[in-house]
């Protein structure tokens, strides 16, 4: 096992050292990261002045004095000059100094304040980013907020749908359930009827004596009106065959019908107590 | 049948859901009937009131009763089961009629007026709608009495059938009595009910083919009283006789045309029976048919425009029809009968639909009707050797002769089936009814 | 005389028909054989025809004359050869004897209509008619009635008195 974590080890370190060796063979073959930003502070030095001019010495005494008064004087004048040139040139060198330092004060300046700015501007970057990374968070967030909404939603209308097709199915089931029990009222109904008109016609038919003058086509339709009992009150020809025979022998038909039948509720026949007899001759 | 009632069945059942939808208060049920009882119609007539103390000269309700019944429409109550014997309207209880039920009530009276003097009144009632339907008065003789009776048939008839009555009517017929070795022959004139008959001819010869005239007056027939045959006209009433026919060969089967103004008959005055039209007024004697067959038994349309006839032209006798003017035949004979290998004596129904004829189908000689438009033949009585047949004026019954047990009889058939009557005749053998126009 | 004749005739048929409807009906349905025609042998009445072949010849035209009635089908006008015999010796006597003057009736059966019936019975006396004149009898000796179903020899409704009356009967003058 310690062998092992010192083999590991090692590795790392060969795997380490690789890796540096190449990062500075890396490094060593491309321009150093910042050379654009020295190049700049270097171009931005101001020129040097030129060197003043040498002093010529070949005049007689007076010459020599006045050359030595005259060079005293100019000694002095020089040392003078010299003076006035070291403290120009002292003030020019400090003035250059002070230039300069104002110069690298302002570079400096102007470094930091671009460092500021750079910092600024990352410090914004990072913030836009940081603001764009909340504004995208927020907008998945809503985005993600709507589509939970729109899915609660759906699932709401989903669920109010079903709902609502359940309510459908139960009422139509319901529907159906009521119109077939209708139906089957109806149906009872109408067989009871069926069976009633059967009674009825079998005894009108058994009374009815066709004349012997009827021919085929021939039709009398006569309405009745019963009595709760069934008697039949009246008659009326309400479509006459145009014979006068024929019609009688339908009258006679139903008022020998009577009394008729009545079912056990009356109320299964439409317009009760009235009631039409529509004879017919057939072939 | 009960596969009408099943179409009836839904018919009905279809009415009845569209009244059930259309849910109107209007709406009334309506059941229809289409189908009827072919039974009689009972009808009630009550013995007529007489008012003398003696037994009344004529069973006036018999009569009525007896000719109804014999129409096969009507079904009288028996005497015995009458509920009451009112002879007035005032008296008339319709309950108790409806209480048996009958459709109708007859009821009457005769009313001695003087010497042979009588007057007739009679009501006819709607038993159900409890009213008068018709009622008459008349007058007349003992002799009449019987007459009358038969005219309030005809109405009573006509009242509930809506159609005429016939029993006014008389027939003409022939009737053979054998005694000893000889054979009597006789023309008799009797009422439709085979009453009052009267014998306006009699001959130890063959009396043949009795005709009336549309008039209802004479009657043309033939006779063997020559020795052989001729044929006669002779007034009814007066009995004053001519022979208007009498040529060599055989004269028979004559037919008045409808206006009476001619008359068809058989002559083989020519080598064989052929038919000819002979003008009464004129004399002027017109050929119908030609053929070397028999051509015989000729008959009229109603509307007097064409002859059928029997002839054997095609092989066995079959009807033939020929159009004919006043001058004669305006066309060829067409064959008319196809059913049957024996076809003969045809004549019209009284609206000239249908033909009545002697059929021999399978077994017997059968009485047929055949529709002239559609050519159905449809046997109305059965007979072994039914001849002579005829429609009645109003076209209900067809009146023949057949033979029953060896005795010629006469029967009525009505011409749907339902009824066939024996008409009764006291002696011999009785053939070739001829019914008189109404 | 005439009765007398009438009696004969009605004899002999009587005879005849006995004697016949024992062993075959004289309907022409089954015909008799023209064998025993030609023999001689009398279709109406074998009962008597050994007696009258003894009698010989003479005796057969006498019993032929004496044969007056001709039987028809139903519904037919021919005559049948049977009586061809019959008819060949009237129509020689009638030619043998110019001023016999006979006559002719036609009759039928019942079944059928009646003026069908009549028609059709004087048919049947043309057709005997014409046969004895073929023998030489003139039309002037000859004269035709038809009473078709009207005078029925025998008053029955079946076949037995139907072929009976299927018929035409020669009537010679009463002078025997």
């Amino acid at each position: 096992m310690g062998r092992y974590l010192l083999i590991a080890v090692l590795l790392h370190l060969v795997l380490f050292t690789i890796l540096m060796v190449r990062f500075d063979w890396w490094s060593s073959e491309s321009p150093p990261a910042t050379a654009a930003i020295q190049a700049v502070v270097v171009d931005r030095l101001p020129q040097r002045d030129p060197q003043p001019p040498a002093v010529e010495r070949d005049r007689e005494q007076e010459e020599i004095r006045k050359r030595e008064e005259k060079r005293k004087q100019e000694e002095r004048k020089r040392v003078e000059a010299e003076r006035l040139r070291k403290e120009r040139e002292q003030a020019e060198r400090r003035a250059a100094e002070e230039k300069r330092r104002r110069e690298i004060e302002l570079a400096e300046r102007k470094r930091a304040q671009q460092e500021e700015q750079r910092r600024a501007e990352e410090a914004r970057r990072k913030a836009e980013e940081e603001k764009r990374k909340k504004a995208e968070q927020e907008a998945r967030r809503k985005k993600e907020e709507e589509e939970r909404r729109k899915r609660a939603e759906e699932e709401r209308r989903r669920r109010e749908a079903q709902r609502r097709r359940r309510e459908e199915e139960l009422k139509s089931l319901l529907a159906a359930e009521e119109e077939f029990l209708e139906g089957e009222r109806r149906r009872k109904n109408q067989a009871e009827l069926e069976r009633y008109i059967e009674r009825v016609r079998s005894r009108v038919e058994s009374r009815w004596r066709e004349p012997p003058n009827a021919r085929e086509g021939m039709s009398t339709t006569v309405r009745i009106r019963l009595s709760p009992s069934g008697e039949v009150l009246v008659v009326k020809t309400v479509q006459s065959s145009g014979d006068a025979v024929f019609d009688r022998s339908v009258e006679a038909a139903v008022r020998k019908a009577s009394p008729l039948p009545l079912p056990s509720d009356t109320a299964i026949l439409p317009n009760f107590p009235e009631m039409n007899f529509k004879f017919i001759k057939e072939s | 049948m009960r596969a009408i009632n099943r179409v009836l069945l839904l018919k009905m059942t279809l009415l009845l859901g569209a009244l059930l939808l259309s849910g109107g208060a209007q709406a009334v049920l309506t059941i229809e009937i289409t189908k009827g009882v072919k039974g009689a119609l009972p009808i009630a007539i009550v013995p007529f009131g007489w008012s003398a103390p003696s037994a009344a000269p004529e069973n006036m309700a018999g009569i009525v009763a007896a000719n109804l019944a014999r129409s096969g429409y009507f079904a009288p109550l028996p005497e015995g089961e009458l509920p009451s014997r009112p002879h007035e309207a005032a008296a008339v209880r319709f309950s108790e009629w409806r209480m048996v039920r009958v459709d109708n009530l007859v009821i009457g009276k005769l009313e001695l007026l003087g010497p042979d003097s009588y007057q007739v009144k009679f009501h006819l009632f709607d038993v159900y709608k409890g009213r008068s339907l018709a009622g008459y008065s008349y007058r007349t003789n003992r002799r009449g009495l019987r007459r009358v009776a038969h005219q309030i048939s005809d109405i009573i008839y006509e009242q509930l059938t809506g159609k005429k009555g016939v029993f006014s009517t008389s027939i003409a017929y022939i009737t053979t009595v054998r005694r000893g070795g000889g054979t009597r022959y006789s023309l008799s004139v009797a009422d439709a009910d085979g009453h009052n008959e009267q014998i306006i001819l009699e001959s130890s010869q063959p009396l043949m083919s009795p005709a009336w005239s549309p008039d209802g007056k004479r009657l043309a027939y033939v006779s063997f009283e020559s020795g052989r045959s001729a044929i006669y006209v002779q007034n009814v009433e007066t009995a004053q006789r001519t022979r208007i026919v009498g040529f060599k060969g055989i004269n028979s089967a004559p037919a008045w045309s409808p206006d009476g103004s001619r008359l068809a008959f058989t002559s083989s005055r020519n080598g064989n029976a052929d038919i000819y039209l002979l003008d009464l007024a004129s004399r002027k004697l017109t050929r119908v048919t030609t053929s070397r067959a028999i051509d015989t038994e000729a008959a009229w349309s109603p509307d007097g425009g064409s002859l059928v006839f029997t002839s054997d032209r095609g092989g066995s006798p079959q009807i033939y029809r020929v159009a004919v003017g006043p001058s004669g035949p305006t066309g060829k004979p067409r064959r008319v009968t196809y059913e049957g290998r024996y076809n003969a004596r045809a004549s019209f129904s009284p609206d000239g639909g249908r033909l009545v004829m002697v059929h021999r189908g399978g077994a017997g000689f059968q009485i047929a009707v055949q529709d002239l438009r559609g050519g159905q033949v449809s046997i109305i009585a059965d007979t072994r050797l039914g001849e002579s047949p005829s429609f009645a004026p109003n076209g209900d019954m067809v009146l023949y002769a057949t033979e029953i047990r060896g005795k010629g009889v006469l029967e009525a058939a009505s011409v749907d089936t339902r009824t066939r009557q024996r008409l009764g005749f006291a002696r011999g053998d009785v053939r070739e009814p001829a019914w008189s126009p109404l | 005389m005439k009765k007398l004749f009438y009696c004969a005739v009605a004899a002999a048929l009587v005879v005849g028909f006995s004697g016949c409807s024992t062993t075959e009906p004289v309907d022409e349905t089954v015909n008799v054989p023209t064998g025993t025609q030609r023999s001689g042998a009398d279709a109406a009445g074998r009962g008597v025809v050994q007696e009258e072949r003894v009698e010989g010849k003479a005796l057969d035209a006498g019993s032929l004359l004496s044969r007056t009635t001709i039987y028809f089908d139903y519904d037919s006008s021919t005559v049948a050869p049977e009586f061809r015999e019959v008819l060949r010796a009237h129509g020689d006597y009638l030619a043998a004897n110019p001023s016999v003057r006979i006559t002719i009736e036609g009759h039928t059966d019942e079944r059928g209509t009646r003026e069908y019936n009549l028609a059709l019975g004087e048919r049947r006396a043309y057709a005997v008619r014409q046969l004895l004149m073929l023998q030489g009898a003139t039309a002037s000796q000859l004269e035709v009635i038809s009473f078709g179903e009207e005078r029925p020899a025998e008053f029955g409704h079946d076949e037995a008195a139907w072929r009976l009356n299927r018929r035409a009967v020669l009537r010679y003058p009463a002078r025997r």
